[in-house]
């Protein structure tokens, strides 16, 4: 029995934090909003120089061979800076889809997400339909969104299908006839969004198809990614609420002291440790192929999204009007927690995962 | 990383199960939960079962083999903790004496204490209890007044205990009393053990929200302890207390457990609720949150154990576990009440069982964010100790 972290995953998970620290925390999220994505993409290729692009790619395809549970704090130090960059898109969903496929060109891929060369983005949203005919497969999304479209080389959607999943992932290059991007102004000041519109046809032999089954297992690892990452942005809200609350003073002493302040905080913790919890605890169940894994990633997404709407709210009650301004990064949290509500999934869909069962 | 209890574990969880089906009373597995209602046949019902689990070594486990335990790792506890909770076994009266006492004993007791108390604990011989709390001593447990004063080879006590769960079957207590001021409010209280089968204590049971009377008023007057038993030294038995309550870890684990329970009760209650209703998406999505909570609070559990397991001390994280599974639990039972519909307007236990029951989990849930350790005191705990924030300004 043995819930935590190993000695060589926290410090994996410390030297990632170094890394994102000396490039400047949140300063590089709003750099990339004020439309400067250089320093964005400096990231990016520090990143991929340590081998972090790589951490789910098999090692006899260039990457680190390590599994989800080693994820679990290099995502979080990410989402704890507001890093900009399609992440769990790329690092997880992509890298897990691809790593269950016999498919050459999937294996191909595998390697460029390990070299940091290719970056991978997921339509949600909107619809998404595959019609097949004697004149081949042809794709048409309609009113889908996307984050970072002007920065990634594939699009995966989730199409839907009749089987019994289903859907299944299907990922086209972003440059493909009969793909439209319409840039659009995001709430999350930290990423790029566009609406997405595909008719058809885009299916070609780069394209690659996962199988229903394999998409599931990939959205399941992505569902805890996305969580792992909205419990550093949490971690880091309670982090800066905690500080300012030992600071700042009114009525002769520090608003800390107070107790309205006080037991705020303290539910702001014990949201973030219990998302935490759940975090480890769907990697695990991946990881070991447990029978419950859906439920255990879909738990995680779900308490992630609720808990993390929650802290950030409270983060800008602690800091009072200061967390009401542009200039402070309590906004930014917040925005970050709300854009990702429906994203891996909506939580009524997380909620359905969930089996009512008598133990 | 793992989740899995080990064969060790596995296999004490195999013997205890085993041994639990020999000796519940009979019918008790498969749902006839019957105790006594007469109050003095309960604690007759009840020390007889605490026996039981003594004469089959189960009890005092965890004690040192030196002391007539087994040396039992944190991880087989927590299985009997399991196990009992997986049939909602009766309540084990003398938790006090084999969780508390005894290894507080064996840590700071004197030669003969130890020779003449433990046996007795282990055997349950001796039931316990425990005399902390007061009327104005709750959360400010340092406030306490009932006075202990020489008189020769004795102390004398005078004043009043409160909360003191199975005062009216217990043989001992294990109190806290004030036997002097000192510079600061927690000098001057020792710890002392107090036999109570002897003149001057009156046990008056507390009629508690949920209709137990399982509290209890202890009044002490004119009542002897001798010098030699007094815990650690005389004026300084506010840190044999601090050593007790850090042994309390177990008892959590029975919330988290029964928190279990619950939640596996209102899926229970939901299939059934749902079969002639139209809101069964809503009441299924209102389960499944619950579902999802319910998992968050046994991840934290199992990482904390994790931790003790494995030597690492949890210090005030302690608190945050009980904080989340009592509030938690209380707004499970909460919507478990309000699946009954009118019916939740009822105390009537010849009605639906169900509930009964319901109302029972829901108000003795309340109880359990008020006992050893508030939600409010607890938050405190957790945003000084931890977060590291300014401590409420006081006296």
């Amino acid at each position: 029995m043995d819930l935590r972290l190993s000695a060589d995953q926290v410090a994996f998970g410390q030297a990632v934090r170094s890394l994102l620290d000396s490039a400047g925390g949140t300063l590089v999220a709003r750099r990339f909003a004020a439309g400067e994505p250089t320093t964005a993409v400096d990231l990016w290729r520090e990143l991929a120089a340590a081998g972090v692009p790589g951490i789910l790619v098999p090692e006899d395809r260039g990457g680190l061979g390590l599994g989800l549970v080693s994820a679990v704090p290099v995502l979080e130090e990410l989402g704890r800076a507001l890093a900009p960059g399609p992440f769990a898109e790329t690092y997880v969903l992509a890298a897990a889809a691809f790593s269950r496929m016999s498919d050459p060109a999937a294996k191909a891929r595998l390697a460029d997400i390990a070299s940091g060369s290719l970056r991978v983005g997921l339509c949600f949203g909107g619809e998404a339909h595959l019609v097949r005919s004697s004149q081949g497969a042809r794709l048409f999304v309609a009113d889908a969104l996307a984050f970072y479209p002007a920065h990634v080389d594939l699009l995966a959607i989730d199409v839907a299908d009749g089987s019994s999943e289903g859907s299944h992932l299907v990922f086209v290059r972003r440059d493909s006839p009969g793909i439209r991007f319409d840039a659009r102004t995001p709430v999350d000041p930290s990423v790029g969004i566009g609406l997405v519109w595909i008719d058809g046809p885009v299916m070609s032999p780069d394209t690659i198809e996962c199988d229903p089954a394999g998409s599931r297992r990939a959205i399941d690892a992505f569902r805890v990614a996305l969580a792992c990452m909205l419990v550093g942005t949490m971690s880091r809200v309670l982090e800066l609420s905690t500080d300012h609350a030992k600071t700042r003073t009114q009525f002769g002493q520090p608003i800390g002291r107070f107790q309205a302040i006080k037991h705020r905080l303290a539910d702001m913790y014990s949201a973030v440790e219990l998302s935490r919890s759940l975090c480890y605890d769907g990697a695990l169940a991946i990881e070991e192929g447990r029978s419950d894994l859906a439920a255990a990633a879909a738990a995680a997404k779900a308490f992630a999204t609720t808990s993390s709407l929650r802290v950030c709210l409270d983060g800008i009650q602690v800091h009072g009007g200061l967390g009401f301004t542009w200039e402070s990064d309590m906004h930014l949290f917040l925005k970050r927690a709300r854009s990702w509500e429906h994203y891996g999934g909506s939580p009524a869909d997380c909620l359905d995962a969930m089996k009512l069962e008598v133990t | 990383m793992d989740r899995a209890y080990g064969a060790e574990a596995e296999a004490v969880r195999i013997r205890f199960r085993r041994w639990l089906g020999d000796h519940l009373p009979a019918g008790w597995t498969s749902g006839k939960r019957e105790i006594p209602k007469h109050p003095a046949e309960e604690d007759r019902f009840l020390r007889r079962w605490a026996e039981d689990l003594a004469r089959g070594g189960w009890a005092g486990m965890a004690w040192p083999a030196a002391y007539g335990g087994r040396d039992a790792p944190l991880l087989e506890q927590i299985v009997l903790e399991e196990e009992l909770a997986h049939v909602e076994a009766p309540h084990f009266v003398n938790f006090v004496g084999t969780n508390l006492v005894g290894p507080t004993l064996i840590a700071l007791g004197s030669e003969s204490q130890k020779r003449t108390y433990l046996p007795r604990i282990l055997s349950c011989e001796e039931v316990w209890c425990q005399g902390f709390s007061e009327p104005n001593a709750g959360s400010d447990l340092a406030a306490l007044s009932l006075r202990a004063v020489p008189d020769g080879q004795d102390l004398v006590l005078t004043g009043q205990k409160t909360w003191t769960s199975f005062a009216t079957i217990a043989d001992r207590c294990f109190l806290l009393a004030r036997t002097g001021i000192g510079a600061r409010r927690h000098d001057g209280i020792t710890a002392l053990i107090v036999d109570m089968r002897q003149p001057g204590i009156e046990v008056r049971p507390i009629h508690q929200i949920n209709g137990s009377r399982r509290f209890n008023e202890v009044f002490f007057s004119g009542v002897r302890a001798g010098r030699a038993d007094i815990v650690g030294e005389i004026d300084r038995g506010w840190s044999v207390a601090m050593t007790m309550l850090q042994f309390e870890r177990v008892a959590l684990a029975a919330q988290v457990f029964a928190l279990r329970n619950s939640l596996t009760r209102l899926v229970r209650t939901v299939e059934r609720a749902t079969r002639t209703s139209e809101a069964a998406a809503v009441r299924r999505r209102t389960v499944a949150e619950f579902v999802v909570r319910c998992r968050a609070v046994e991840a934290l559990f199992y990482r904390h154990l994790s931790e003790q397991i494995h030597g690492v001390a949890l210090g005030p994280r302690g608190s945050l576990v009980k904080l989340v599974v009592t509030e938690l639990h209380k707004e499970l039972a909460g919507v478990g009440v309000g699946l009954m519909g009118s019916t939740g307007a009822l105390w009537d236990d010849e009605a639906d069982p169900l509930v009964a029951r319901w109302r029972d989990v829901w108000l003795t849930s309340i109880g359990y964010t008020l006992a050893g350790g508030t939600s409010e005191i607890l938050r405190n705990l957790v945003a000084e100790r931890i977060l590291g924030l300014p401590r409420d300004l006081r006296d």
